[in-house]
């Protein structure tokens, strides 16, 4: 599979790269690859779109990495937003029930929190600003 | 129950439901980053010495002059100082009403975009603070904290009424450019040859000089020419220059006011020494070496300023329009003025006014009472105004007219004490229309504190009475955007300062933080926390004891949860290596709580500011994330005292767990909070 991943190319059309990627994709990752792919798309200055999410665990380590990769003048961290739990849900008390790990699927964006800024966000709409820069 | 006690109480109760088995259990604190109580840049706190200085400048004082300063904080975008090289004191007031002098413990410095509220009084003072700060003020309820953003017009407001500062000696400024030459200094000049002044002890005449330059002098770099159509304050301006060694020439033209001028660079840097420098006039001020004078040269510094721009008013007509006045154009001289007569328990009012489009301040003494302190203590060189203020004093008394919101509870103290309303008020009268308005005025309750018993029923009564506070008024809230740092004082024991104004505000307090607070209450009496607060803290084998029964758990506190953490907000305040290893502190403490998270918690109680929207990208992940692990989770709503304060709102955002409403600072609905906590865990 090409590599959609280049920042040189990004850089030189001064512009925001968004990656838009599929469950499909996602789905065949373990844990920490879709981190890393996650967090070095972000690290070249993109905006990651994931069709579906992280689970509650991918997210904590999520942070967790995130955090370990913060770095004074290169990196401060990210901004992620998905639309919020649409409150306690049956299939999430059963699916906590039946003991099933159940990932919730949801559109997830993330980007460099120096670059993307939340403008509004509710259970159906996520609008936010991307700098160049 | 105290509040930390009760909150250990609530919290064994969980922790004793959740798990009965011996061994201890972990219990891991999570919460988004908190916003803090605090004042705006530039807002002055008056010190306990008398003296004043902007808040920004305290915090300053204390980074430096700690050699490793301690930052108590636990969020990477504050720094809380604690002070312990450094004395800062500050007249702070007491629950009973009464002013001393305390230690401020910490300072507080955060990065703050949003609302600031501007709040000004009925005596003209004001102060911007951030929307939780609370000021003391007298609601239905007696003395209550209340937060910026719960005051309205016409809430009643500590201010302080008397003061007498600790007493500190002035330290003479150095100033490079005067050189000493036998008894005399003189001005550093490379091309003149400066007439040197013999500079003498400081006394009342050189109080005196000070307020004559400072009310009516052009005070420029190289010459003080003081103008006064008075011959007397012009002969006195002449006889004080003369004693440092300077003669002054007098300039009388026609139609003019006459001046008497100090052709003197060695005067006037003199006078910088003392903290008197060239200004204009609406940035002239109060010198510390008075702020810091003994009573005597006080007293002859304010009876210049008054002789010079002092007025007395309405010596002729009734009860209304009376008044002793100062103006300024600047409201900074005003204030100083106003601290300086606090030692005398003299108040006034603070008035903006406009001349010509100029703004200009009055300070303005109204009360009969106060004008015959004024007349005892300061009084006046001028005959004329002197003879004015007697006539003023002589023409009788205008009660302290200012109302308290107290009736209900005066009621209630009342009926426990089976008495008459004559009995307890003193008298029948106006009493119906006083409890129709739920409204007593300061002199009333005065006049009842001589006769009343001195019992816990009373005991408001009597606090009011023997208080110096004065009883101020919200005149009006002002909204303002601001972006910028934010500030605050920890003040031990009674938590409370006071604007150089006057305004009696509380301080920000680790309650606010109550989950924090109670953990390191429970590792002992030490609650000292440790430098490294910025990474997540655990505290193992924290016992804790109930009816006879004890309980051990391991507590782990974090750091608020953050996705990003930038260095460069704090490069401001310290250099950039400090920056980066703070910010470093700080994503540590964030993994590691995300890890224990993971890895090695049994339970969590989440900590939410009821007053904020829940549903923030953090609070859902991590809400999430603990579900997902099926942590018990104990969600805390707190901070239920705030007006736009919503439990249901979080109700609605985490349906799905147990919220529990708590008012940490006000110790609000506490019993009920247990009540719902062994209900639920029970």
């Amino acid at each position: 599979m090409p590599e959609a991943t280049n920042a040189d190319d990004a850089d030189r059309r001064d512009g925001v790269q968004i990656d838009l990627i599929s469950g499909e994709r996602m789905n065949g990752m373990a844990s920490m690859e879709k981190i890393r792919m996650i967090l070095d798309g972000v690290h070249n200055g993109n905006i990651v779109i994931l069709e579906e999410g992280l689970s509650p665990d991918e997210e904590s380590k999520l942070i967790e990495v995130t955090m370990a990769e913060i770095s004074p003048d290169e990196f401060n961290g990210i901004e992620i937003e998905t639309y919020p739990k649409s409150g306690s849900s049956d299939s999430s008390l059963l699916g906590r029930l039946m003991g099933t790990d159940e990932a919730p699927k949801k559109l997830t964006v993330i980007g460099p929190a120096n670059q993307i800024e939340t403008l509004h966000k509710d259970e159906t709409l996520i609008s936010a600003l991307v700098s160049r820069n | 129950m105290g509040l930390i006690s009760g909150l250990k109480d609530s919290i064994s109760r969980v922790t004793e439901g959740l798990f009965s088995e011996q061994e201890p259990k972990r219990i891991g604190i999570y919460g988004p980053p908190n916003a803090g109580k605090c004042l705006a840049e530039g807002e002055d706190v008056l010190l306990a010495d008398g003296t004043y200085e902007p808040i920004e400048s305290i915090y300053d004082r204390v980074v430096r002059n700690e050699s490793d300063p301690v930052d108590v904080s636990d969020e990477p975008h504050e720094r809380w100082i604690e002070c312990n090289e450094t004395t800062v004191t500050v007249p702070s007031v007491r629950t009973d009403l009464t002013v001393e002098p305390k230690d401020v413990s910490h300072v507080f410095r955060q990065r703050y975009t949003g609302p600031m509220y501007r709040v000004k009084t009925r005596l003209g003072r004001e102060l911007t603070v951030s929307p939780d700060h609370p000021f003391i003020s007298m609601t239905d309820d007696g003395v209550t904290e209340l937060p910026a953003e719960e005051l309205s017009e016409g809430t009643a407001v500590a201010t302080l009424g008397e003061y007498t500062p600790t007493g500190a000696n002035y330290t003479l400024k150095p100033n490079d450019d005067l050189y000493t030459d036998g008894g005399s200094v003189v001005y550093e000049s490379t091309y003149h040859n400066p007439k040197p002044v013999t500079p003498f002890e400081f006394d009342p005449e050189i109080g005196r000089f000070l307020a004559l330059t400072i009310a009516e002098a052009q005070h420029d770099a190289r010459s003080i020419a003081f103008a006064n159509d008075d011959p007397a304050l012009r002969a006195e301006f002449e006889a004080t220059a003369r004693r440092f060694g300077i003669e002054t020439t007098t300039y009388e033209y026609d139609d003019k006011t006459p001046i008497v001028k100090a052709n003197s660079r060695s005067l006037v840097e003199y006078l910088k020494r003392l903290d008197c420098e060239p200004a204009s006039s609406a940035e002239k001020r109060v010198p510390q070496s008075i702020l810091l004078a003994d009573d005597d040269t006080v007293v002859a510094f304010v009876r210049a300023m008054f002789d010079c721009e002092g007025s007395v008013q309405g010596a002729e007509t009734d009860a209304r329009g009376r008044y002793v006045t100062l103006s300024s154009a600047s409201r900074e001289l005003i204030v100083g003025i106003q601290i300086l007569l606090l030692r005398f328990g003299i108040v006034g009012k603070i008035r903006e006014k406009r001349h010509d489009g100029d703004a200009y301040y009055e300070f303005c003494i109204g009360r009969s009472d106060q004008h015959r302190r004024f007349q005892e203590t300061i009084g006046f060189d001028s005959d004329a105004k002197a003879d004015r203020l007697e006539s003023l004093c002589a023409a009788g008394s205008s009660p302290n007219v200012h109302t308290l919101p107290l009736m209900a509870e005066l009621e209630v103290a009342r009926e426990a004490l089976g008495m008459t309303q004559r009995a307890f008020y003193g008298d029948n009268k106006h009493v119906a229309r006083m409890r129709r308005r739920n409204s007593i005025s300061v002199d009333r309750l005065e006049t009842m504190a001589d006769s009343l018993p001195r019992v816990a029923e009373t005991e408001l009564v009597h606090h009011i009475a023997d208080s110096t506070l004065e009883w101020d008024e919200v005149v009006s809230i002002e909204t303002i955007d601001y972006d910028g740092y934010i500030y605050d004082l920890t003040v031990a024991d009674n938590h409370t300062f006071a604007s150089s104004d006057g305004l009696v505000v509380h301080n920000t307090t680790l309650a606010n933080r109550i989950a924090r607070d109670w953990t390191g209450d429970a590792i002992g009496t030490e609650s000292h926390i440790p430098h490294e607060t910025r990474r997540a803290r655990r505290k193992e084998d924290v016992e804790i004891e109930r009816n006879g029964k004890s309980v051990t758990i391991d507590i782990v506190d974090t750091p608020g949860v953050t996705t990003k953490v930038d260095y460069e907000e704090f490069t401001d305040e310290m250099d950039k290596d400090d920056a980066i290893r703070r910010s470093r502190e700080a994503t540590e403490g964030v993994a590691e709580a995300m890890h224990w998270l993971r890895e090695d918690v049994d339970g969590v109680i989440y900590v939410l500011d009821s007053a904020e929207d829940p549903i923030t990208q953090v609070n859902t992940m991590l809400i999430g994330i603990i579900e997902s692990r099926d942590l018990p989770v104990l969600i805390f709503a707190n901070k239920i005292d705030l007006e736009d304060s919503s439990v249901k709102r979080i109700e609605d955002a985490f349906p799905q767990h147990e919220t529990v409403p708590l008012s940490a600072k006000e110790g609000e609905n506490m019993d009920e909070v247990y009540e719902n906590i062994a209900e639920y865990f029970g």
